[in-house]
């Protein structure tokens, strides 16, 4: 995939979680409403915080 | 993708079994589906929908999908089965889309479901084996995303509607899904609901007193605001339907005969009116502004004078403006000798008295300021005698544009008495609910209005609370950890609004671009059309020497050749989109295009320009039309690249008017397909 967020005003740093964040939401595309799949929503949103908490370690 | 076939059981008009193939050639890429109004058409367009989504649009609501024939046949507590199958050809593969529905036939006809419905898509592999696909709506939506469907499955009659300004939305929602925005927009959202409250939690648990109460604050405002902009969105929604509904309702009252002088007039009051809200809206900024920049001058009639006088006193003593300049006596002392021929050598008295004259003559910023002062008295005396005729006649004008206001709200009242006094109950019909809608338009832009404001209150609090919240010097280590993942948090939630942005404007100028280069191609007139930063399809025409000029109230045959180009854009470019193997986030698809009646009543040119331009639309194009739409120019334009022909024909034990498409003696109701047409 071609690196969505490049050309964003910003850090590299935040360059590459907004990229590791589009990467985890495109996982979940199938799921059209995730309002319909609370569980799967769950796991989403966890992926997104463990992924902050390994990036963000001091 | 290209559809090899529909096979349809027991839906809609269609009884048994019926199947027509379409053509899957290069160059001969179109099919014609020949019927008459009331044969099929709409039902077949609908069948192709249901089968791929589930979904059908039909005017009337509560419509029975299940074959009224097939159901009053059955017995009481039998099972009908009702499905309809697709076969499409991709990247080399056969594949299958298949939808059933069961239903349990009670008293009379009354019927309902058998268990939910079932999708399969199935495929050919090399071994001639029939392949199921595990999740196949989420695979078939892929192939034909479902919110793109009205770009390719579509009622001709109804695409002008994208000309309209109210279809902006639209437009915007269009532009989201070919580029596969919602995934940033999901990303967006769940930074902001989910992973950002996340992170404000672990904030709160690690600090204390006003830190964790500003935390809370902005948890509570997030979430506030997030309804709000539902709501907004909600309001949005409806707001842009009524629009439609009443551009629909214009139209139709402009078609009839008793009506149309009467509705084009109220349009020319409209714009007239709109014109004078404009006006309206500039007179009362011009007025606001100029109040803010001079209206204090009302207030210093005391101030001016009394500082006038202070400033005319010290003139007459000969203080103000001095007439000897301290460099001038500077001068004298560095010459030593004054303008008498006096020598002022170092130690005399001379010298004494000219040095003692130094320290009475004013400062050089005394000096200007007194310069400025006295400027400004003078503008002051004089502006402040035009500030109220100035202002009394910026409320004359908004006097005269509130009368001429009235006027023309008076006379759009009379139209709408008359058209109410017509013997045409139809358009007496439509006018009531065109009040009515309008009525429900006035009412959302207020409730639009409203909550605008409200979220302007909200932002503004967020703000606050958030500098409360950044305010903390952490004392540990763990509230530190946590602010900085929060804040990292915070940076790409802006990070991922920028992209949002900056994608859909890179997609909506290409889609412009297109739109324009077959627009031109169509119309061949020296007229182009382009999306508008506000994600509105808009027409202008070129006058030598004249800048660009929006064409208003455009001919329904100019907003249906702006509606198609938009739509012909929209298939190449997820085309293009598909071939580009490292695409953003939508893959893309070569999309087939469906459409019903494309030509209605439209004008000769219009019919041969868009004609001649249909085999180009799509790499498939099915088109269903009329014997009095495919006669003449369409035929003409569009026979050398048609692969097949379909009839379709509607059975019945008596027609009105007995033709190749309408036949009498069937023992009951129903429409069949057939290759081939009355050529």
């Amino acid at each position: 995939m071609q690196d969505s967020s490049d050309g964003i005003n910003t850090t590299p740093l935040i360059r590459h979680i907004v990229a590791e964040i589009l990467k985890i939401e495109m996982e979940y595309q199938n799921y059209q409403d995730l309002s319909h799949h609370k569980d799967k929503e769950k796991q989403l949103c966890d992926s997104i915080i463990q992924l902050i908490e390994r990036e963000i370690k001091s | 993708m290209r559809i090899k076939s529909i096979t349809i059981h027991n839906f809609r008009p269609f009884y048994g079994t019926q199947k027509a193939e379409f053509s899957v050639d290069d160059n001969q890429n179109v099919t014609v589906v020949h019927g008459e109004n009331g044969g099929g058409k709409t039902s077949l367009l609908n069948a192709f929908k249901w089968c791929f989504y589930g979904i059908t649009d039909f005017d009337k609501e509560d419509v029975n999908l299940i074959n009224e024939h097939a159901l009053s046949s059955a017995g009481m507590g039998a099972t009908l089965e009702m499905w309809i199958a697709v076969d499409f050809i991709r990247d080399d593969r056969v594949y299958t889309a298949k939808r059933t529905q069961f239903y349990k036939k009670l008293d009379g006809m009354e019927y309902q479901p058998a268990g939910g419905g079932n999708f399969d898509l199935s495929f050919i592999d090399r071994s001639g084996e029939h392949q199921k696909i595990t999740n196949s709506q989420t695979h078939l939506n892929q192939i034909l995303p479902e919110k793109l469907h009205t770009y390719f499955l579509f009622n001709g009659e109804r695409i002008e509607r994208l000309a309209f300004p109210s279809a902006a939305d639209e437009i915007r929602d269009a532009i989201r899904s070919l580029m596969g925005l919602e995934i940033v927009d999901r990303a967006k959202s769940h930074l902001t609901n989910k992973v950002a409250k996340y992170f404000r939690g672990e904030l709160a648990k690690y600090s204390h007193g006003d830190i964790v109460a500003a935390i809370n604050e902005v948890d509570q405002l997030t979430e506030k605001m997030e309804q709000k902009k539902d709501e907004l969105q909600t309001q949005e929604r409806n707001l842009n339907s009524y629009e439609n509904d009443l551009q629909y309702i214009s139209n139709e009252l402009k078609a009839y005969d008793e009506t149309s002088y009467l509705e084009s007039q109220r349009n020319d009051y409209l714009t007239r009116l709109a014109q004078i809200e404009e006006d309206m809206e500039s007179i009362n900024k011009d007025l606001s502004q100029f109040i803010r920049e001079k209206g204090f001058l009302v207030f210093l009639d005391n101030a001016v004078a009394a500082t006038e006088s202070l400033l005319q006193e010290r003139r007459k003593k000969g203080e103000l403006p001095f007439a000897v300049k301290k460099q001038f006596i500077d001068d004298l002392l560095t010459k030593m000798e004054c303008i008498c021929g006096t020598h002022l050598q170092e130690g005399s008295e001379a010298r004494i008295q000219v040095s003692k004259f130094r320290q009475t003559v004013s400062s050089d910023v005394i000096e200007e300021a007194f310069i400025t002062t006295s400027g400004l008295l003078n503008e002051f005396n004089n502006t402040r005698e035009t500030v109220f005729s100035h202002i009394s006649d910026l409320l004359f004008k908004k006097k005269t544009q509130l009368t001429r206001r009235d006027e023309y709200q008076g006379k759009l009242e009379d139209i709408s008495g008359k058209i109410k006094n017509t013997a045409h109950q139809e358009a007496v019909d439509l006018e009531r609910k065109r009040e009515e809608l309008q009525g429900k338009r006035d009412f959302a832009n207020a409730l639009i209005y409203q909550i605008k404001n409200e979220l302007d209150n909200y932002r503004k609090q967020l703000e606050k609370a958030r500098v409360k919240q950044g305010q903390a010097h952490d004392d540990n280590e763990k509230a530190r950890i946590a602010r900085k993942r929060l804040s990292i948090v915070e940076e790409c939630e802006r990070s991922i609004s920028d992209l949002q942005e900056r994608l859909a404007y890179k997609t909506k100028n290409e889609l412009s671009k297109r739109v324009d280069d077959t627009f031109r191609k169509i119309l061949q007139k020296n007229y182009w059309a382009e999306i508008d930063d506000n994600y509105r399809l808009q027409t202008f025409k070129e006058i030598p020497g004249q800048e660009k000029q929006l064409v208003v109230g455009k001919s329904t045959g100019e907003s249906q050749v702006t509606s198609l180009s938009f739509i012909s854009s929209i298939v190449s470019l997820a085309k293009m989109q598909h071939s580009k193997e490292d695409s953003d986030f939508f893959k893309g698809g070569v999309f087939p295009i469906v459409m019903d009646s494309p030509f209605g009543s439209m004008d000769p040119t219009y019919k041969k320009a868009i004609a001649n331009y249909v085999p180009q639309l799509a790499d498939q194009v099915i088109m269903f039309v009329s014997r009095s739409q495919w006669r003449g120019e369409v035929e003409n334009e569009c026979k050398n690249r048609v692969g097949r022909h379909v009839s379709l024909i509607y059975n019945a034990p008596t027609v009105g008017k007995e033709s190749f498409y309408f036949r009498s003696g069937a023992q009951f109701e129903c429409a069949k397909l057939e290759e081939g047409y009355d050529g």
